[in-house]
């Protein structure tokens, strides 16, 4: 892939990333250096894609990219966490009604990398379930198992939130 | 309390189930008030995503990334030369080291050889008393 294709794919697909990575991280500041990161990434090893696979290993490199950001920040983030989370609540609480999208980041960010990641596939990217069990190398009735249990899961804290309590807890890794 | 069906529920809902699953469940559903349940509750996340709208990627954040794929390109360049400056150094170093051991070898044939001519010599005289 040369730079002038690279660069076509980027306008293409980088909306979907970085939608995907402000859901799962915790600030837009995040996002934009994992995304980065998911790209330059990308551009490296995309010579040993099949073209008709770019789309699902991207997808698979910003999952694990993700992953490994929340891993290495999981100690820095939970001592800033309480204060930082406590300040995010109490900026936006008047937004949040108006703003939909506050709420989802919010819940998003309650799940476990894998069940977001899951939801995200099915809900924004718009995937069934084998494509899904390509991206996240699993089988298509895992996916339908996980989908059910990240969908129940996802209900308790909408709940949750929209009860007004705070849910917030640490997301470490799982 | 349980139901059978309610594990396909998920997949019934995602329409991923094959023809006659999907009206097996589909007539089940108008009976069961656990998979009606579950279906409900499944279902009413969809409701929490109608109105989410993706948020457009900042440009200079394209720019970014697009510049550090140019500095890695120039970079990787870069060590090329640097590769191909280096391999000439050190090919003209050994070739300079194979011909100064080439004469040095010569010499010291052209050496013994003379030594072997004097000695062959001396021989000869030797021979010759």
């Amino acid at each position: 892939m040369d730079k002038i294709e690279f660069e076509l794919f980027l306008r293409k697909e980088n909306k979907k990333i970085y939608n995907y990575l402000l859901k799962i991280l915790r600030n837009s500041e995040d996002a934009e250096d994992v995304m980065q990161d998911v790209f330059i990434s990308f551009y490296k090893k995309v010579d040993s894609v099949k073209p008709i696979a770019y789309e699902s290993y991207l997808f698979r490199t910003a999952y694990h990219k993700a992953l490994n950001f929340i891993k290495k920040n999981k100690k820095k983030k939970s001592i800033m966490f309480e204060m930082n989370e406590m300040d995010h609540y109490a900026v936006n609480e008047d937004k949040a009604n108006s703003n939909n999208n506050d709420i989802v980041h919010r819940a998003m960010q309650n799940l476990s990398l894998k069940d977001a990641t899951i939801i995200e596939l099915k809900y924004f990217q718009k995937k069934n379930y084998s494509e899904i069990a390509e991206i996240l190398s699993i089988t298509s009735s895992a996916v339908d198992s996980k989908l059910v249990r990240a969908r129940r899961k996802l209900k308790k804290i909408i709940s949750q939130e929209f009860s007004r309590k705070p849910v917030f807890e640490n997301r470490g890794v799982r | 309390m349980k139901c059978k069906f309610e594990k396909k529920i998920g997949a019934f809902l995602d329409n991923e189930l094959q023809k006659e699953d999907f009206a097996q469940v589909k007539e089940h559903l108008k009976s069961c008030l656990i998979c009606q349940q579950t279906l409900r509750e499944l279902n009413s996340i969809n409701i929490f995503f109608e109105n989410y709208t993706d948020v457009e990627v900042p440009e200079y954040l394209n720019q970014r990334i697009l510049s550090k794929i140019n500095s890695s390109v120039s970079k990787f360049k870069k060590n090329i030369i640097n590769f191909a400056v280096a391999a000439s150094i050190a090919f003209a170093f050994f070739s300079g080291l194979f011909a100064s051991n080439q004469t040095f070898t010569q010499n010291r044939e052209n050496t013994e050889q003379i030594a072997f001519g004097t000695e062959s010599f001396y021989s000869y005289l030797d021979w010759e008393e």
